[in-house]
């Protein structure tokens, strides 16, 4: 787990993206720091299990959310980056350390709003596929 | 039951089958989630069904049934998916309830005072995602017994 949290991290964080952009980089690992404000992204792992293919070839099925909160009266913000996360993650090539074949499969997205804060959030799962 | 051959009787024995199939899969899916899910009062786990629906892919959707309240977040379906993705708005954790209240933060886990603050227990998604290695199971089953 820790290396594909790593390279995900890496991938987001490093370098120019439309969504490290929009969040002015915050992106961050199962939870946000304390003092961010909005918009932010928070990615985690929930579940990894193992699948066998005929011929003895042993993959793991990662499932990853990421999760983009915008307090945002306007609901272009968390459509903008909803939009970036999927641009940057669906099918995305990253590198993880201990696995030669990585693939990012979209599952769903769902987009909920708080009815007290206003707050918006939206989780996008992905099916990931790591064979070593 | 022998089938002559017929291809009308043949399809539908094989609608039926597939139908049935169907069922059996989501009656697994909506058990997983039952076992997977966490239990306090067992309301939850109660309200976790799997029904025919004719909008459905399939016929049958696995949900949470329960009554509509005037707030999405108060509802069973509203709970349900707070577990499942857990609910941590900023303001609502630990360290800010500790700060809003001026008292420590070990005060506060041991008082439970930031309620609000829920860590993420999936059981929706894990059940969907052992469906997706076990429905064949289902399939090879009933088609099975459509043999003479």
């Amino acid at each position: 787990m820790k290396a594909l949290a790593t390279a995900i991290y890496a991938y987001a964080s490093t370098g120019t993206n439309s969504l490290k952009t929009a969040v002015s980089g915050r992106i961050n690992f199962a939870e946000a720091s304390q003092n961010w404000s909005y918009p932010y992204v928070v990615y985690s792992i929930p579940s990894i299990e193992p699948d066998h293919y005929f011929g003895g070839d042993r993959l793991e099925r990662a499932l990853v959310t990421i999760d983009l909160f915008s307090d945002s009266q306007d609901p272009a913000e968390i459509a903008n980056l909803t939009d970036y996360a999927r641009s940057l993650f669906d099918n995305a090539l990253i590198s993880v350390s201990g696995y030669s074949r990585v693939q990012f499969r979209w599952e769903q997205t769902i987009s909920v709003r708080m009815s007290d804060t206003g707050v918006w959030r939206c989780s996008i799962d992905y099916d990931v596929i790591l064979g070593a | 039951m022998k089938l002559d051959w017929n291809s009308d009787q043949l399809l539908l024995a094989v609608d039926a089958a597939l139908d049935d199939a169907c069922k059996d899969a989501a009656d697994d899916a909506a058990n997983t989630m039952r076992r997977l899910v966490s239990k306090d009062s067992g309301e939850l786990a109660n309200a976790i069904d799997a029904r025919r629906s004719e909008f459905a892919r399939g016929g049958y959707v696995i949900g949470i049934f329960g009554t509509p309240t005037t707030r999405w977040e108060d509802s069973l379906g509203g709970r349900a998916w707070f577990l499942e993705y857990g609910h941590a708005f900023p303001g609502e954790g630990q360290f800010s309830a500790a700060k809003k209240l001026g008292v420590g933060r070990s005060k506060v886990r041991r008082q439970n005072l930031a309620a609000k603050s829920v860590a993420p227990k999936p059981f929706m998604r894990p059940a969907l995602r052992r469906l997706r290695r076990t429905a064949n199971k289902h399939f090879t089953n009933r088609l099975k017994g459509l043999a003479a």
